[in-house]
């Protein structure tokens, strides 16, 4: 068990006056098997109406409008989790997350390299899910800025590489056409930098956490903020708003050791 | 109704003026033109509708049913009568409607039931619309322009008088009405049925609005009057589809619709009209359980008949479609508007091929029908009556009961060798009489 203090922050700069600023910010970690909320506080300028809500696949999240002309946009979610206390996590329905979507759909790069593989036979889900996330670290490599959240995981395996993203996707799209049903998750890991993305897969009657960006199974140091079918699921934060500006956005996100 | 057809003319000339086009896109261009009106009535005698009555506001109770079983317990997967993939892979299917109610229950509050007549006089049901049908306003304002062209016509027969209609859709908005006006959200004019909204709008004394005329503060949807105050709204008749109706939930590129009216809407401070996630129902490929939800749901037979239908996804349908190949309809179950219908006949020897490779591979994404070989109706051609295939779309309001519209539109195709009827592939369009006796 280790407790974990985050902080998301994300600042966007715009080059003139915005009005009508809806967003928003799918940024709650939930309480799960894995991990306790100890604390949770979120600040978001300029001043806005703001509600709570929770979509259909079980996450909460932030919302609401600056009405208001505004240059500049801030929202700071920081709290307290403790993490590690272990896999599974129990869940609902998996259904729902043994189809394939546009976003993970295999291609012919999918069907190749899939036909390549032979996951041991009769071995439990978790264990098969491995062999796969162990074939797609064999072939993809991280390279950041050559796919964005419209990406489909076909598109990156043909192009051999991606972000933690795209080897999330593959993930899914592997493990779903082995007919285990398994989901997309985002969230942060210890350290400093940008938010992350892993995949969960169901065996067994729970679901596990496999990272196949680093190939590890997930454990203490992550901090999952929400699952869904894909990527376009789980986009931690959106933003509309009026005015012809142009928006400068940096996101950071610290998770240290307590 | 000879009187009538000598009017014709000057009936679409009025139509014209009153803006009664259909926007089609085609090769990314927006084009506009005439729907054009024949004067040449379908006729449908009273005991008729009475049969059609009956099977459509059953086959709609039982739809509404599976809307709110499908989003909520799934009973009906849970049972075994509908296989789980029909729904999760379903297009229509939308994972964010799961576990929300829509006010009053109502899922789907106008259907737009696409009917033919065989020879026979067996009607068939070809397909429902539960999202957003459209076609309502061409009738409406057809009869009330035929009226005035020759009204000696409707003196003399007896024929329901249709224009009953946005009282209809006004109650239906009422019922769900969960505070606030109601009002018509427009994608805008350069949408394919922009004239009916406008024209339901002023008849339903709804307002109508764009996605930027609307606006949510702490959970209430408002718009902006022209007097500049703030006004509540409580239902949304949407012209607008799911995926773009809220960025913030649904297609995040989305211009047209307005943020945040989904979380509004799960709270239930506003009615959506039809309510979102529809399209799960309405489905090609669930359209071949419609019976079986009737007698799962209601406890009753089926009153309407659907085309007999084979999905490929089954063995022996598959065996069927392939066999009967060249005396089948397949259909493409992610397309509408008469977009991806394939008649097996009509194919070449490798486009064959193709096709039934392409069912192999995806079978969940086909359906294939028996051609129904459905009765002509004369139209008026440069003078002279010639026969072409038609359909009848039947509206269908559910609101505090479901009430069967006594009229519908009747679409017809100019082509004499084409069995597709859709407006968005160049047809026109009559007037349906319901007679009283």
């Amino acid at each position: 068990m280790s407790e974990l203090a985050f902080e998301y922050t994300m600042r966007s700069v715009f080059d003139r006056e915005i009005f009508a600023h809806a967003f928003r910010l799918m940024l709650l970690p939930p309480n799960t098997d894995r991990q306790k909320i100890l604390s949770l506080e979120a600040e978001i300028l300029p001043k806005s109406w703001i509600s709570q809500g929770r979509d259909a696949f079980g996450n909460s999240y932030l919302y609401g409008t600056a009405a208001e002309g505004h240059r500049t946009f801030t929202a700071r979610i920081r709290g307290r989790v403790l993490t590690g206390s272990g896999d599974p996590e129990s869940g609902a329905e998996p259904k729902l997350y043994s189809i394939q979507t546009p976003a993970t759909a295999p291609g012919p790069c999918a069907v190749e390299l899939y036909k390549s593989l032979t996951p041991p036979d009769g071995g439990d889900a978790l264990t098969r899910a491995e062999v796969l996330m162990a074939a797609l670290r064999r072939l993809l490599r991280y390279v950041p800025g050559v796919t964005d959240t419209t990406s489909t995981s076909e598109a990156a395996l043909r192009q051999r590489s991606g972000v933690c993203q795209d080897f999330a996707q593959s993930l899914l799209t592997l493990c779903r056409m082995d007919g285990i049903p398994a989901r997309y998750v985002a969230g942060m890991v210890t350290g400093e930098g940008q938010t992350h993305a892993w995949a969960e897969v169901w065996s067994d009657g729970g679901w596990y956490g496999l990272d196949p960006t680093w190939g590890v199974r997930v454990n203490g140091d992550y901090i999952k903020l929400c699952h869904g079918r894909d990527c376009r699921d789980c986009l931690l934060n959106r933003g509309v708003y009026s005015g012809p500006a142009v928006e400068d956005q940096t996101i950071t996100v610290s998770v240290k050791k307590v | 109704m000879h009187d009538i057809c000598k009017e014709a003319d000057a009936i679409n000339e009025q139509l014209a003026r009153y803006g009664v086009k259909f926007g089609i896109y085609k090769n990314g261009e927006f084009r506009e033109q005439l729907f054009p009106f024949d004067a040449i009535p379908r006729v449908i005698d009273a005991e008729e509708f009475e049969y059609l009555e009956k099977g459509l506001k059953q086959r709609v109770t039982a739809l509404n049913c599976f809307l709110r079983d499908i989003y909520t317990d799934k009973r009906i997967v849970k049972d075994g009568v509908i296989p789980p993939e029909f729904v999760y892979a379903s297009s229509g299917y939308l994972p964010q409607c799961e576990g929300v109610m829509a006010p009053k229950g109502v899922a789907s509050h106008i259907s737009g039931i696409d009917l033919v007549q065989a020879r026979d006089g067996t009607w068939y049901i070809l397909e429902d619309n539960l999202r957003v049908p459209s076609g309502a306003s061409y009738p409406l304002i057809a009869r009330g322009l035929c009226r005035k062209a020759s009204p000696e016509t409707f003196r003399e027969r007896k024929i329901v008088d249709n224009r009953d209609y946005a009282q209809l859709l006004r109650r239906t908005m009422d019922h769900v009405n969960t505070g606030g006006d109601n009002v018509i959200l427009t994608p805008g004019r350069y949408n394919a049925a922009f004239f009916e909204h406008s024209y339901l709008a002023e008849l339903t004394d709804s307002v109508l609005v764009t996605g930027s005329d609307l606006f949510v503060e702490n959970d209430l949807l408002y718009y902006t009057d022209m007097g500049g105050e703030k006004r509540r709204v409580g239902a949304v008749y949407r012209r607008i589809s799911d995926e773009y109706l809220d960025p913030m939930s649904f297609l995040p590129e989305s211009v047209i619709g307005v943020p945040h009216i989904f979380d509004v809407y799960k709270k239930g401070n506003v009615a959506i009209i039809n309510a979102p996630g529809n399209g799960v129902a309405d489905d090609k490929g669930i359209y071949y359980f419609v019976p079986k939800m009737v007698k799962y749901y209601l406890g009753e037979e089926c009153i309407t008949h659907n085309a007999p239908t084979y999905l490929p996804y089954y063995p022996e349908d598959m065996k069927y479609v392939l066999d009967k190949f060249d005396e089948i309809v397949i259909k493409d179950v992610a397309e509408a508007g008469g977009y991806g219908v394939v008649f097996g006949n009509k194919l070449t020897k490798e486009q064959k091929a193709d096709m039934l490779a392409l069912i192999k591979a995806q079978p969940r994404r086909f359906i294939a029908q028996d051609v129904i070989d459905f009765i002509d109706i004369d139209i008026m051609e440069n003078g002279k009556r010639v026969p072409r295939k038609a359909d009848l779309r039947a509206f269908v309001l559910t609101g505090e009961d479901v009430t069967v519209w006594k009229s519908g539109l009747t679409r017809f195709s100019r082509n004499p060798d084409s069995f597709i009827v859709n407006s968005s592939q160049g047809g026109g369009f009559k007037d349906t009489w319901v007679l009283s006796r």
